[in-house]
């Protein structure tokens, strides 16, 4: 089995005049769950269709499993699990009908395996699918994409839609029992608080480029917020590896991706300042948000960028 | 080609369209039956009328309508399009059950009419003549309708699509050919490349200039049909997902 799960390399797309993804270059490791963040129309769905090989990149490589996308597209499905946002099903059929329905199509499909996801998700095999509840179907979809062991999961927002408690129980009990098998990951979603204590490694996607790519506590440790006075803040300057700075009154506080480099410099300047920790939803609104303000501010000068 | 995923989509495709097949070999035999028995209008016409206006024109619209743009409007295609399935195999049972629903209900009221009114009027082999050509014409304009409203996203559009392609084969069809020169590619195309054509030799049966007016046809729609298909299965792999 090789090393890499998904190796993406400079891979472009465009629909008509709008480009979707500009020379998007990213790696995830077997084994690991990987967390692929971006805000709606980042082109993270865009990036799934690829890898599932359901569109075709303007430019640059792809490969899953070590097979190239798309042409292996047939084999990578098979040995893929997939389940799409809000995915829909054959509304008509019964559960027993769509286990037996999308068996043929998966040559290591395991009858016992989706017996047992069947009694821990506690769905009813005679029900029709359209009667069955919002979790009930995205637990549906769960199954169907786990039921054939797959070496490789991708899960685009699949619980958007869900309550937040049924979120948390269907991520925890999930990945944690793919993690448990070895299975890699690779986890789309624009809910930052319900991958963190899952994801190993996290990418930020900002309009079609990955702005970040690196593991979990790296990035915690790397990226924080400094609070400092301002004229510690202009002592300092220019600081390595910021993100997004904000004045309060005669305060700064600023979000670096460099903190080791920052915290070697405070130290070395004898300034105190207050470091805080950040959690995933801020350092992906620095990263995106952050760097938003900077576009912005280079034709407006806002008051909020130091120069 | 995976014996078992055929006969597992064969099974999706029978599920779904079983109610459209048994509504419309109901209802195309049913009034058949009626227009025979109560012999409203000569035997010819009526069959013509039921076989040829209603199972030809109408059916592969009804047909078309059903088929795919159902499926991608709920969005179970999106989740189809993503298992380990060529898209030239889904397609091909797609196409095949649409044949079969545009077929079964011609050839039923043919072998109404052919029980009913066999031999009293107008034999039975042109009673067989009309029916054949009638469930070719069906099945000719079912892949041209298919071909141009594959990736339409709801049954009303598709339909649309259906009703465009038959109403520009009827202009077509009212063309008078015979302005043209002969034997060039327009005239093949005006006169063979239409799928209603074998309408003009129907009438004309039992003659040679009928078989040779059919085969003419068929040699010429077959290519026609090929690259429709490919186009159609192009078209089919880049189907853009449907928007929520």
């Amino acid at each position: 089995m090789s090393d890499t799960a998904i190796h993406i390399q400079s891979v472009k797309k465009s629909f008509r005049s709008k480009q979707v993804l500009d020379d998007l270059t990213l790696s995830v490791p077997a084994g690991k769950t990987f967390a692929f963040l971006g805000r709606n129309g980042a082109g993270k769905t865009t990036t799934i269709r690829m890898l599932l090989g359901q569109l075709k990149p303007n430019a640059g490589q792809l490969q899953v499993l070590g097979l190239d996308v798309p042409r292996k597209r047939l084999e990578i499905r098979r040995r893929i699990g997939y389940l799409a946002e809000d995915q829909q099903m054959f509304g008509w059929m019964k559960v027993a009908q769509i286990l037996k329905f999308m068996k043929p199509f998966y040559p290591t499909w395991d009858d016992a395996l989706a017996d047992r996801y069947l009694k821990a998700f506690e769905l009813p095999l005679k029900t029709r699918i359209k009667h069955l509840s919002k979790g009930q179907n995205c637990r549906l979809g769960l199954l169907l994409a786990l039921a054939h062991r797959p070496e490789l999961v991708i899960l685009d927002d699949p619980t958007l839609g869900l309550d937040p408690i049924m979120r948390k129980e269907l991520l925890r009990d999930v990945i944690d029992h793919l993690q448990g098998q070895g299975v890699t990951v690779f986890f789309s979603s624009h809910l930052l608080y319900e991958i963190e204590p899952v994801a190993d490694m996290v990418a930020i996607l900002d309009r079609g480029r990955i702005v970040k790519q690196a593991c979990t506590d790296q990035l915690r440790e790397q990226v924080k917020q400094v609070i400092l006075s301002k004229q510690d803040y202009d002592a300092l300057a220019p600081l390595d590896g910021l993100l997004d700075v904000k004045q309060h009154d005669n305060q700064v506080a600023v979000i670096t991706d460099a903190m080791p480099k920052v915290q070697a410099k405070l130290q070395q300047s004898d300034i105190r300042a207050r470091i805080v920790d950040l959690n995933l939803d801020e350092i992906f609104e620095a990263y995106v948000i952050g760097k938003h303000h900077e576009h912005q501010d280079n034709k407006s000068a806002s008051v909020e960028r130091v120069a | 080609m995976n014996i078992k995923i055929i006969k597992a989509l064969v099974w999706k495709e029978w599920h779904e369209q079983r109610g459209r097949l048994a509504f419309g070999c109901v209802l195309l035999m049913s009034l058949m039956a009626i227009g025979l028995k109560s012999r409203l209008l000569p035997d010819e016409v009526t069959i013509y009328f039921i076989s040829t206006f209603l199972g030809s024109f109408l059916l592969p619209v009804f047909v078309v309508l059903g088929l795919i743009a159902p499926e991608r409007e709920d969005r179970s295609l999106d989740t189809l399009l993503a298992q380990p399935l060529a898209t030239g195999t889904l397609l091909g049972i797609k196409l095949a059950t649409g044949l079969v629903l545009c077929i079964a209900p011609v050839l039923g009221a043919t072998l109404v009419a052919c029980v009913m009114a066999g031999a009293r009027e107008i034999t039975v082999a042109y009673i067989q003549h009309i029916g054949l050509g009638s469930a070719a014409m069906a099945s000719v304009l079912l892949i041209w309708s298919l071909s141009l409203s594959c990736r339409q996203i709801s049954e009303a559009r598709a339909g649309a699509v259906g009703l465009v392609v038959l109403g520009i084969c009827l202009l077509v069809f009212g063309f008078n050919v015979e302005k043209i020169e002969a034997h060039t590619v327009l005239y093949w195309g005006l006169r063979y490349g239409n799928p209603l054509a074998p309408i003009r030799s129907m009438s004309t049966y039992p003659s040679q200039q009928a078989l040779d007016h059919f085969s003419a046809y068929i040699l010429v729609q077959i290519p026609i049909l090929v690259g429709l298909s490919i186009w159609t299965a192009w078209r089919f792999k880049t189907l853009p997902r449907t928007n929520k």
